[in-house]
């Protein structure tokens, strides 16, 4: 980024670039990995979703039986596209938020190698047979201290942006980016060592394998999402979060409720019933949370906000990640009620609020963050603009149709399974329709995804695309970010 | 806005603020009063906490009727094992014969004694006793009105003749005033301690026989016992 020395009194675009050209390294390395991943994760994914409507497909083959592949899509979205892509765009931004210059990217890049590695490792070890019979930590044992390593020395320079940075203050996207990098070590040690090193007896393992299920969704996925797209609203509409100063109540209420709604998973499961009801009713105490993002993030939409989605797609992908946010946090406190819990538990419609947080919430928030950040990084536009909105256009048909496919077939699915007049076959019989359109949107992301890597790789890879025309590396003033205006009060 | 330069398109896309002008701006906004409504308060943090108060009060009145009363082996929440404990449906044989057990330290230990063995020549035994181990329809009578009179009684190795000076009470009346299912759990214990080996006695079958005697007056003899079948 030498093109872009200060070119104006202004300091933070210099300062902006100096940052974006330290971080430039490990951030790329792990988009990459990252993007691998989740190619990888589609196609297993789509895999999966084919043989659960014709189980004949790719019979033969014992390393892509349903038992395998559909653990091993989970897990590669989950680990390998999930944790790089949240630690590229969290390093990033804790670099961008703390003003950090980081020394020393190799290291990241060593650590990010590693951490792909061992994810490589662990899903070979699921399609080859070894998998636990953990919902979301399937890999094989073996692999999790590897991991676990890895990773904190990648989170170390996450951690380590924050205190080197010469930033004064602390912005409620720090807070979420901070909170979710100790929040996944913790759950991951916690749940390793109760299930696989040293198991808890009995029950008591269900529990921990339904909080460590519920804290990766709603402890690492919701919170970096979140705290994306706390820093996309304002940085591109150019407005302040409405209600700030409610912010922090949210962020507190969700940390301390989060960690205890896990239990409703586990309704009229075989646990005490007092474990059941507080989880319950820390799933319930969750509405307030919801109500103060939701107050943040779509009050900054009011008074024209909602005309600038039409411009900007980076702002589109961050508006659905807030609206995922709110529903998928919704459907957990609609599924902790009783009622609601003795028809959906155990049927797609648990599942699709899971892909509605790592997906809608999580993923939709990263690609806002990545159309935004890497072009910066890399000091080149995009290649293709129609891609992007492809992607877009892609991501959200795929989104919306397997959510609202997978949650219609699990209400079916579920009340279906209560009467037991109806035979099960027939149970699994109806549910048919709804799988072919999860199919179907699965093809969607994947040609979404495709159309996301195409253009990443063209962007890093071929400096001189569209060589003719606005191929030069982007003039400093075209990035020059105008100052945000406080909002005037009445009072 | 008329700060927002116009869009780049989607290639690049152009910010709206510079990072610290965001930090800076809601540094200030952290600390700065919510905007009060034209009645002079404010309107967001008083819903706010009108839907704390609604759900914390909504959660603990769940919690009480789902808790199961903290039992560990309690999985329906719905359950409470205190009250399910006195109902005759959540009876166990080990339940009915805690609680006949429980009756008998109360009300015939005094008398029969720890071990069943009675008194000599004061009162009959009940360990291999043939009434206690015998027909169903007696021992409920003797229980339900008491007996008075000479009784003999044989146990496994004696034959024992005892005189009318003792009577044995009824326990439908004060002080007892016993349940027939509470009379039904005495009797299955009975049957079933101090090695008798008799099958248990259910509350139906005494509440048959109360309303059975319901006429009779006062204690039974051997005579109107033996006169049953």
């Amino acid at each position: 980024m030498s093109a872009s020395k200060p070119s104006s009194p202004v300091l933070p675009v210099a300062e902006a670039a100096d940052i974006d050209a330290a971080v430039r390294l490990p951030v790329l390395v792990l988009l990459a990995f990252a993007i691998l991943w989740l190619l990888t994760a589609s196609a297993l994914g789509l895999v999966a979703a084919i043989k659960l409507t014709r189980p004949d497909f790719l019979a033969s083959c014992e390393w892509l039986t349903f038992g395998r592949v559909y653990p091993a899509a989970l897990n590669a979205l989950a680990y390998g596209w999930g944790v790089s892509a949240g630690l590229a765009v969290a390093l990033w931004l804790m670099a961008r938020l703390s003003r950090a210059v980081l020394p020393g990217g190799g290291l990241l890049v060593v650590a990010a190698v590693c951490w792909n590695v061992g994810v490589k490792l662990g899903i070979l070890g699921i399609l080859a047979g070894w998998s636990n019979s953990v919902p979301w930590l399937e890999m094989p044992r073996q692999v999790m201290p590897f991991l676990l390593v890895a990773y904190v020395c990648m989170a170390a320079w996450v951690v380590g942006a924050l205190r080197a940075g010469s930033s004064p203050r602390l912005y409620v996207s720090q807070w979420w980016v901070l909170a979710a990098l100790f929040w996944l070590p913790w759950l991951l040690t916690a749940a390793g060592a109760m299930l696989f090193f040293a198991p808890v007896r009995g029950t008591v393992q269900s529990v921990v394998a339904a909080w460590y299920a519920h804290g990766l969704l709603a402890l690492w996925f919701a919170p970096l999402g979140l705290g994306l797209v706390y820093y996309l609203l304002p940085k591109l509409l150019g407005k302040p979060i409405r209600a700030y100063y409610l912010a922090p109540f949210g962020f507190w209420f969700y940390a301390l409720f989060s960690a205890w709604a896990g239990a409703a998973r586990l309704a009229d499961g075989p646990v005490p019933a007092w474990t059941q009801a507080a989880g319950a009713i820390a799933s319930f105490m969750l509405l307030l949370p919801v109500a103060v993002i939701a107050v943040n993030l779509f009050g900054s939409f009011l008074g024209g906000g909602l005309a600038a989605l039409g411009r900007g797609v980076v702002l589109r992908f961050a508006a659905v990640a807030a609206l995922f946010f709110v529903l998928s946090t919704l459907l957990y406190v609609a599924m902790a009620l009783p009622g609601v819990a003795a028809i959906t538990r155990l049927t797609w419609f648990a599942a699709a609020s899971d892909y509605a947080v790592i997906y809608g919430v999580f993923s939709f928030a990263v690609f806002g963050a990545v159309y935004y950040l890497a072009p910066r990084l890399v000091g080149r536009e995009w290649p293709f603009a129609s891609l992007i909105r492809a992607h877009f256009w892609l991501a959200l048909a795929g989104l919306v149709l397997a959510g609202v496919s997978l949650s219609l077939g699990g209400l079916q699915q579920g009340r279906e399974l209560t009467n037991a007049k109806i035979p099960f076959a027939d149970v699994t019989q109806h549910t048919l329709p709804y799988l072919q359109a999860a199919t179907l949107a699965g093809a969607l992301l994947l040609l979404g995804h495709l159309a996301f890597a195409v253009n990443f790789v063209k962007l890093v890879l071929c400096p001189r695309h569209r060589a003719a025309s606005a191929a030069a590396p982007v003039p400093a003033s075209l990035l020059a970010a105008p100052e945000l205006e406080l909002e005037v009060h009445a009072s | 806005m008329s700060s927002i330069p116009s869009s780049l398109g989607p290639r690049l896309e152009s910010a709206a603020a510079s990072d610290d002008s965001i930090q800076r701006v809601h540094a200030g906004l952290l600390g700065q009063k919510p905007e009060p409504e034209p009645g002079g308060y404010a309107l967001a943090p008083l819903a706010l906490l009108g839907l704390m108060s609604a759900l914390i009060l909504g959660c603990c009145i769940f919690f009480v009727r789902n808790r199961g009363g903290f039992d560990p082996l309690v999985y329906n929440g719905r359950i409470d094992p205190k009250s399910a404990a006195n109902t005759s449906a959540a009876l166990t044989p080990e339940k009915i014969i805690a609680n006949g057990k429980a009756i008998y330290g109360l009300s015939c230990i005094q008398c029969h004694g720890p071990e069943g063995k009675g008194q000599p020549s004061l009162f009959p035994p009940l360990a291999g006793s043939d009434w206690a181990n015998g027909s169903e329809d007696r021992v409920i009578r003797i229980l339900l009105h008491g007996l008075k009179d000479p009784i003999k009684v044989k146990t496994v190795d004696s034959t024992l003749d005892f005189a009318s000076s003792n009577k044995m009470p009824s326990l439908l009346a004060p002080p007892y005033g016993y349940s027939d299912a509470k009379i039904s759990f005495v009797l299955t214990y009975v049957r079933q301690a101090f090695g008798n080996n008799a099958p248990p006695i259910t509350a139906e079958k005494v509440t048959a026989v109360r309303e059975e005697i319901a006429a009779h007056k006062g204690e039974f003899t051997q005579a109107d016992l033996l006169a049953v079948p």
